[in-house]
């Protein structure tokens, strides 16, 4: 047995994840729907399991038949899906997480040029953003399986921590409405600006 | 093995594979996800490592990933001291994704090469070939900062 083994046992023994770690992935998993991650391809399209036992040859047929002119027809009655939910669980799971930045700058000029794989701005417009709040740093993260990015930021007058994610605001995301939502312990304010989604989320007695 | 060893084990591999452990849970609760709205369930374990590897690859092939810091390059705040690159986790940070997955799965887990092959779906020719390089490139980065050091050969199953 090598010693680079041993040790390698060990890097991964030292890195187990913790309880709370392992209570916050079965929980985000379990919630089912709502909390599509990104790059899963939703609830509504995912099959139920009774739905993949063999069928007769006739059914599937008039299922495959008729799916695509329910789907049309479901498609022009409802309303688009409601994003903001399934973005609040995602924040929250983010937000409880706590990932450190990986570009740590208070310029958003240089958190701008060290996630360069972004192709938007991250500077928000709002003049209470940038007065009220002081950037810590970015890293890249996703919001409904688009590339975004994540800001770290400290209410300047409390000193709480803060995050924004910054998303362009393209196909379903452009019709997420402005708002707040309460989850948990946590505020999540939605707005849209210049084409791109802002969500802030921060302590619900933060009075953001 | 009950849901929350199959969280820890699942991710311990994910780990494995983005080398972040933000990413690594990130990585895990998006396959537990889709596992359970699937299946109802989580298991068996090399269902949900499966799908831990597909979703980690079909991200990182998107470029979508997580690997912020360049494979080729020292992390942020280790570069310069030769003590902080016999780090292993700095060193391992220097693999490839895949050379970094067969190690830890041989090594950690106890996986075969032909095991391993299986799960990602290549001949054992190349995984024994990954686990090489891996051990390799290990040892003669931790060779090159310590040249006191006993040297001790990676053992390949």
């Amino acid at each position: 047995m090598s010693t680079t083994d041993d040790k390698l046992r060990q890097h991964y023994r030292e890195r187990e994840l913790d309880d709370a770690g392992v209570d916050r992935i079965l929980a985000a998993a379990r919630e089912g729907e709502g909390a599509a991650p990104p790059g899963s391809q939703g609830a509504a399209q995912r099959p139920a399991a009774a739905a993949r036992r063999p069928l007769p040859k006739l059914l599937l047929v008039a299922a495959a038949v008729m799916l695509p002119l329910l789907a049309g027809l479901v498609f022009m009655l409802l309303p688009s899906p409601d994003l903001v939910g399934p973005i609040v669980k995602e924040v929250a799971y983010n937000y409880a997480k706590g990932s450190p930045s990986d570009i740590r700058s208070g310029r958003y000029e240089v958190v701008q040029a060290g996630l360069d794989r972004l192709d938007f701005s991250i500077l928000p417009l709002r003049d209470r953003v940038l007065r009220d709040f002081e950037l810590l740093g970015g890293r890249y993260c996703s919001i409904q399986d688009k590339l975004a990015a994540q800001l770290a930021m400290t209410r300047k007058d409390t000193g709480e921590a803060y995050l924004l994610y910054v998303v362009p605001a393209e196909g379903e995301l452009a019709k997420v409405p402005e708002g707040s939502s309460i989850k948990d312990d946590l505020r999540v304010e939605l707005w849209q600006d210049d084409g791109r989604l802002f969500v802030l989320a921060g302590p619900a007695a933060g009075g953001s | 093995m009950d849901d929350r060893e199959l969280i820890r084990a699942g991710y311990r591999y994910a780990l494995s594979l983005t080398h972040q452990p933000a990413d690594a849970e990130d990585l895990v609760q998006t396959a537990a996800a889709r596992l359970f709205d699937r299946n109802g369930e989580l298991g068996p374990r090399a269902l949900l490592f499966t799908t831990i590897r597909n979703l980690f690859y079909d991200t990182w092939r998107r470029g979508k990933v997580v690997a912020f810091t360049p494979l080729e390059e020292d992390p942020p705040g280790s570069a310069g001291h030769p003590a902080d690159r016999l780090d292993l986790e700095t060193l391992l940070g220097r693999l490839r994704p895949e050379e970094r997955e067969a190690l830890y799965l041989n090594v950690v887990e106890g996986y075969t090469a032909e095991e391993i092959g299986r799960l990602s779906g290549r001949p054992r020719n190349t995984v024994l070939s990954w686990l090489s390089r891996a051990r390799k490139r290990l040892q003669a980065t931790a060779d090159e900062t310590a040249p006191n050091s006993a040297k001790h050969p990676a053992k390949e199953r």
